[in-house]
């Protein structure tokens, strides 16, 4: 009974946070219902509602009232109402809208075979990110234990949370002290704040399944972003050099489905994420299609409003992750300089139409409303923290200075690599970049190659495994152009190449086993072995023992072998840093100016050093897994074992 | 068909995917449900005289004994019940600050855990 009610809480709450306002926001703003098919409706509410929570609740937070249920519910009718009444300004700047295309909606239609084959694909998807979960829904992740630590502490305080943390340093005495909390550019607000008001709204514990299924709903709507991205990108890439019916649209949106649903489901950047608590690439994930897709709109049906809906979704993205907005920043200057390229006989005319399209109403008040936001109440915490510098640069480290092209297959998919660059070409050939879809869809796929193989040519400074999680949507979208591309040449009728229908069903099946086998065995590599269910639930136990015990003395626990680590501080809400944690061991190896007290304490704390750590930072409790490091506590005379259990050993040091 | 049969599809496989999400994280969850584990700890570890021990019990086990020993002497020894799902409290006489090691064992079948101060 409890699932079925903390279901029934969960989509209440989502609705009401995530689909409520995005939806009235597009009914006041775009009058005209029939500019959105359904399934965009429902994507498009989704983000704009999320950026305009994240705001709202920022704004809450910086007039100083407090976060709570109450605020975020009279803030939310307040937003609306205003949505509402904002009705008579739009009706005055649609008056200066100038329309090119319209696109007939039967065009967006799926047929009896096509819809029942899109169910089934996504109840397939589905189902194989929920056996994946099964054993990955508890929240073990390190990453997402992080995350819901700030989520946490809104919620517990009714406050925005300040990124910093304290810091073990070296004084000039040759003391070892804890700092006051430092600035963190590590974490920004709109990761936080969703995952905090569904908390509010529902009352449900962080601990519980919601955070991962938040997080797979946004992976799924992505899913859904892509599919009608390639729906409305393959409307505007008809080519006289293909048949007629080569580039469906409906075929080729699902065709996109099958490469990144059941297909390539689970790694990176998909359900792996999703469990791993990815926050912020699970929503530039969903972002960025998005955005593209919006601004393709807006430039192909010269729409102010789709422009001014661009502005502020990236100004939302710009508050929720910046590695996604940097990719996304790229992305739409390698667009649109091609575009500009393959146009440079017009350029004039392009460009003054482009000026007028930016000068309207509706995009200048959103980016003045986002310049007023940002200067005037909160800016992103990496540009506070000037972190962005550290993201530019000549790439020096050897994770840095890009992929081979053998890594970079293995990470996306051999088959969809495979399939993608053909469809690279096939646009290239046919000179698809001469359209505003095909300018989008190389520029993407044509940036991240070169972000991911020589980043150095870019001046990027980023991991570049990070990367190229992202090359994966190009270039599965590529894959679905040249699957059915391909086919549809194929069985052309009229076409002078006539191919037998028995040959056309050998090449079908050979491309569908190889998708197939490359990305099931994707998956199945993915696939976790066992659940860490007892082990994380004795973690829990020995972190509630502790909250009541410690007395707010300092604590040390070790992150290399404890289940579950990174969601101990959720117990005690203190600090970031709190309990003090010994990270991986290459981290000390590699970086010798490190701070060495959390190595020392649990690796050697008998030792002269160890006993100095312990005693300068005042650490009372360690929390360690006996199966590797009860030895040296069991010789010490120092150390009482307070806690016992399979996994956990707690030891409090003597006075 | 429509793509607002596409929503509803979509809405009732994710509806169906969620209900099965919360209840397998209820069930990781519960302590008790399919798992076999205990653990025990001093309860009131801030007091150094106290012997007293709390045995949190999620296994089949409901029998289990614990020796108290200063170093290598055994002062004290005694069987106890702990029901599956409940923390057990055993306070044991408290006795003054020892220069030797004061461990507490407790054991059940096979299994042993000890704690010390």
């Amino acid at each position: 009974m409890r699932p079925l009610i903390d279901t029934f809480v969960f989509f209440l709450a989502t609705g009401i946070l995530f689909y409520l306002p995005g939806w009235t926001l597009l009914r006041v703003f775009f009058k005209k219902q029939s500019l959105f098919s359904p399934l965009e409706r429902l994507i498009l509410s989704f983000g704009i509602s999320l950026g305009l929570i994240d705001f709202l609740m920022i704004i809450i937070g910086k007039l100083g009232i407090a976060i709570n249920i109450f605020s975020l519910f009279v803030g939310m009718i307040a937003t609306l109402a205003l949505l509402v009444n904002a009705t008579f300004i739009t009706k005055r700047l649609k008056k200066n809208e100038t329309r090119t295309e319209e696109i007939p909606e039967q065009t967006f239609s799926f047929s009896r075979r096509q819809g029942t084959l899109f169910i089934i694909l996504i109840a397939l998807t589905l189902f194989i990110k929920v056996i994946y979960l099964t054993h990955a829904i508890l929240p073990t992740a390190t990453d997402l234990g992080h995350h819901m630590y700030w989520s946490k502490l809104i919620v517990t305080t009714g406050t925005l949370p300040s990124y910093a943390k304290q810091e073990i340093i070296t004084g000039t005495d040759g003391i070892y002290r804890l700092t006051e909390p430092e600035p963190i550019p590590d974490f920004i607000i709109g990761e936080h704040l969703p995952f905090a008001a569904l908390s509010l709204f529902t009352g449900l514990d962080f601990l519980s399944a919601f955070p991962v299924v938040f997080l797979l709903l946004i992976n799924v709507l992505s899913l859904l972003t892509l599919s009608i991205l390639a729906l409305r990108f393959a409307s505007g890439m008809q080519s006289p050099l293909l048949p007629k019916n080569a580039l469906t649209p409906q075929n080729i949106a699902l065709a996109t489905l099958f490469f990144f649903g059941p297909l390539f489901t689970l790694a990176s950047p998909q359900a792996k994420f999703v469990s791993g608590g990815v926050v912020g690439n699970v929503i530039g994930n969903f972002f960025i299609p998005l955005i593209l897709l919006v601004l393709y709109r807006a430039f192909r049906e010269k729409r102010p409003g789709f422009l001014a809906l661009g502005f502020f979704l990236t100004f939302v993205l710009a508050y929720t992750h910046h590695l996604s907005t940097l990719i996304l920043l790229f992305v739409l200057v390698a667009s649109m300089l091609l575009y500009l390229i393959t146009h440079y006989d017009t350029l004039e005319t392009l460009l003054s139409s482009w000026w007028k399209l930016v000068s309207s109403p509706g995009p200048l008040l959103v980016a003045c409303l986002s310049i007023v936001f940002f200067f005037g109440v909160a800016m992103p915490t990496y540009i506070e923290t000037n972190a962005v510098v550290t993201a530019i640069g000549t790439p020096t480290k050897t994770t840095r200075t890009g992929l081979s092209f053998f890594q970079l297959a293995s990470s996306g998919g051999e088959a969809r690599i495979a399939l993608g660059l053909v469809g690279l070409a096939i646009l290239a050939g046919l000179r698809r970049q001469r359209r505003y879809a095909g300018a989008f869809l190389i520029g993407w796929c044509a940036i991240l190659l070169i972000m991911t193989l020589r980043p150095q040519w870019l001046f990027i400074d980023i991991p570049s495994n990070r990367i190229v999680t992202y090359f994966s949507f190009p270039i599965g979208l590529l894959s679905a152009f040249a699957t059915i591309t391909f086919f549809a040449t194929l069985r052309n009728a009229q076409s002078k190449l006539r191919v037998p229908g028995m040959v056309i069903l050998i090449m079908s099946l050979t491309l569908f086993v190889f998708s197939l086998g490359n990305g099931s065995l994707d998956n199945n590599q993915t696939l976790l072995p066992k659940s860490k269910a007892l082990s994380l639930l004795q973690t829990f136990s020995a972190s509630r023992y502790l909250a009541e015990h410690s007395e707010g003395k300092n604590i040390l626990k070790d992150h290399n072998y404890i289940a579950a680590d990174s969601w101990i501080k959720l117990f005690f809400l203190r600090d970031y840093a709190y309990p003090l944690s010994r990270g991986f061991f290459k981290r000390y190896e590699d970086n010798p100016n490190r701070e060495q007290c959390t190595l020392l304490m649990i690796s050697i704390p008998n030792t002269a050093r160890g006993e100095k750590c312990y005693a300068d930072l005042d650490v009372n409790f360690v929390i360690i897994n006996p199966h590797f490091d009860t030895t040296q506590f069991e010789k010490s005379e120092q150390f009482s074992r307070i806690y016992a259990s399979d996994d956990i050993h707690i030891y409090q040091r003597k006075k | 068909m429509p793509q607002k049969h596409l929503v509803i599809g979509l809405f009732l496989f994710f509806t169906a995917t969620t209900v099965f999400l919360f209840w397998q994280n209820e069930r990781e969850l519960d302590p008790d449900q399919g798992k076999n584990w205990w653990t025990f700890s001093f309860t009131a570890p801030e007091r150094e005289e106290s012997l007293s021990f709390t045995l949190e019990n999620h296994s089949d086990k409901t029998d289990f004994q614990y020796e108290i020993a200063v170093g290598k002497e055994i002062i004290s020894k005694d069987t106890f019940i702990a029901k599956r799902g409940e923390k057990t409290i055993v306070t044991p006489p408290s006795i003054a600050k020892q220069k030797e090691r004061v461990k507490i064992t407790v054991t059940t079948g096979n299994e042993k855990k000890e704690i010390y101060r």
